[in-house]
């Protein structure tokens, strides 16, 4: 039985009567871990998955599913019994109390390509909330100089330019590490790690970054590496890992001795010539990440508060800023956006 | 919203208090989130003081931020109004 660790939380699933495994490459980046030997000392996500009948695709709502929160053509529902995620062909159904998850799914039968992966990563998000973890829509990186970065927005916010400027800094020296540029789960360090108990833990989902048009030209280099246009999107996928070999980092923790000295950066796009980074209103900025963690809004979801508390402590130990990028974020993102941000961080 | 009850906060509303006395309310019905001043923090945690009333407030308001008595009342009403517009408080 595969399995993979996050956060001291093992992942194990199996396959029945499928030709092929979806969740091999899904978690791919994630360090391996073995469900036997972990079965007592962690806690276990179990999946089982197997091809989808043809009344999967019929609409939950029709057995009395309550519709929770949609992303795309994928709907999260929930009932008394758990959550059940559905992309009109798969169905991903997660009961409450740790019961195996039952993924039933077609990617053949997708009607949007890509809405399975879509489900698997709602589903992932409702079945580790339980265990503690949160996902957090935003990018994560580590300067040089070992501030930790946030940055945080919704799709074309210019939240992967503001990235791919950090990670190739001012100059080949200079960029920064990263966990990811768009998925990342918030959590607290467990009692025994190298960290303080409670402190906040910052980790890591790995998958690939999305690369638009705008975005590239920013930074033609990464071109060749790039993977193809999908048939949906404008955005071409890039193996993080490729382009910044060593770079990766699976988790960091905020301890509060980074307080003031950690970031979060906002980005949007104005119609300007000069980007400028602006101090923004702590309330503002907690507001964004509220917007940035869309499932606390929904519908029969568990941890709420626990959530609430792991925001606020990450806003309790970051300095936030807008980043209004202007035309120079593209035609040379190294001083619109790297040196900008490098001399913010000295300011600590 | 001159009367003496003071509305309730809707059970549907969650606040958060920043560090820096500011505070943000999170509507689960709309989605929405708003934020406060922390002159509207102030109001809103009266909200949870039963013996509270508009005047109470603004007294307490006029004495911490230093504003004169009928500014802060009519900023406490404005408060008020404000919450109510958006459904994140309701009458008694």
């Amino acid at each position: 039985m595969p399995a993979v660790s996050i956060h001291g939380v093992t992942i194990a699933w199996s396959l029945s009567g499928l030709a092929s495994d979806p969740l091999a490459e899904f978690l791919a980046g994630l360090a391996s871990a073995s469900p036997e030997a972990d079965a007592h000392a962690s806690p276990i996500v179990h999946i089982t998955l197997r091809p989808s009948a043809p009344e999967a695709s019929a609409d939950p709502r029709g057995e009395g599913w309550k519709p929770s929160f949609f992303h795309g053509i994928v709907e999260a529902h929930h009932g008394p019994r758990g959550f059940l995620v559905w992309d009109r062909a798969s169905r991903v159904f997660i009961p409450h109390g740790g019961a195996p998850i039952d993924a039933q799914i077609a990617p053949e039968r997708e009607v949007v390509r890509g809405s399975l992966k879509t489900a698997l990563q709602v589903a992932f998000a409702l079945a580790l909330r339980p265990q503690g973890l949160f996902h957090l829509h935003a990018a994560a990186l580590v300067l040089p100089s070992g501030v930790p970065v946030f940055v945080v927005g919704g799709s074309g916010a210019g939240k992967t330019s503001t990235t791919l400027a950090l990670l190739e800094g001012r100059d080949a020296s200079d960029g920064a590490d990263y966990l990811g540029d768009d998925t990342l789960y918030l959590g607290r360090m467990a009692p025994g790690a190298a960290a303080p108990d409670g402190a906040l833990h910052v980790v890591a989902f790995p998958r690939d970054f999305h690369i638009g048009e705008a975005t590239l030209a920013a930074v033609p280099r990464l071109a060749p590496l790039l993977g193809p246009l999908p048939a949906y999107g404008t955005k071409r996928p890039l193996d993080a890992r490729r382009a910044y070999p060593g770079r990766f980092r699976p988790s960091f923790a905020l301890t509060g001795a980074e307080a003031g000295g950690a970031l979060a950066l906002f980005p949007s796009v104005v119609a300007a010539p000069v980007t400028e980074v602006v101090p923004l209103a702590r309330a503002a900025a907690f507001g964004r990440l509220l917007a940035s963690s869309g499932a606390i809004v929904c519908e029969g979801v568990p941890g709420r508060e626990e959530n609430l508390a792991l925001l606020s402590a990450l806003l309790g130990a970051v300095r936030c800023y807008e980043v209004r990028l202007g035309a120079d974020a593209l035609a040379d993102p190294a001083s619109a956006i790297a040196g900008k941000i490098a001399a913010l961080a000295r300011t600590a | 919203m001159t009367g003496a009850r003071l509305p309730v906060p809707n059970p549907q509303v969650l606040f958060t208090e920043i560090d820096d006395g500011t505070g943000v309310l999170l509507h689960l019905d709309t989605k929405f989130y708003f934020t406060l001043n922390s002159t509207a923090v102030v109001v809103w945690k009266a909200l949870a003081e039963p013996a509270e009333g508009v005047d109470a407030i603004a007294a307490r308001i006029a004495a911490e931020f230093l504003v004169a008595p009928d500014v802060a009342r009519r900023d406490v009403t404005a408060v008020l109004d404000s919450l109510l517009a958006d459904g994140l408080i309701s009458s008694r």
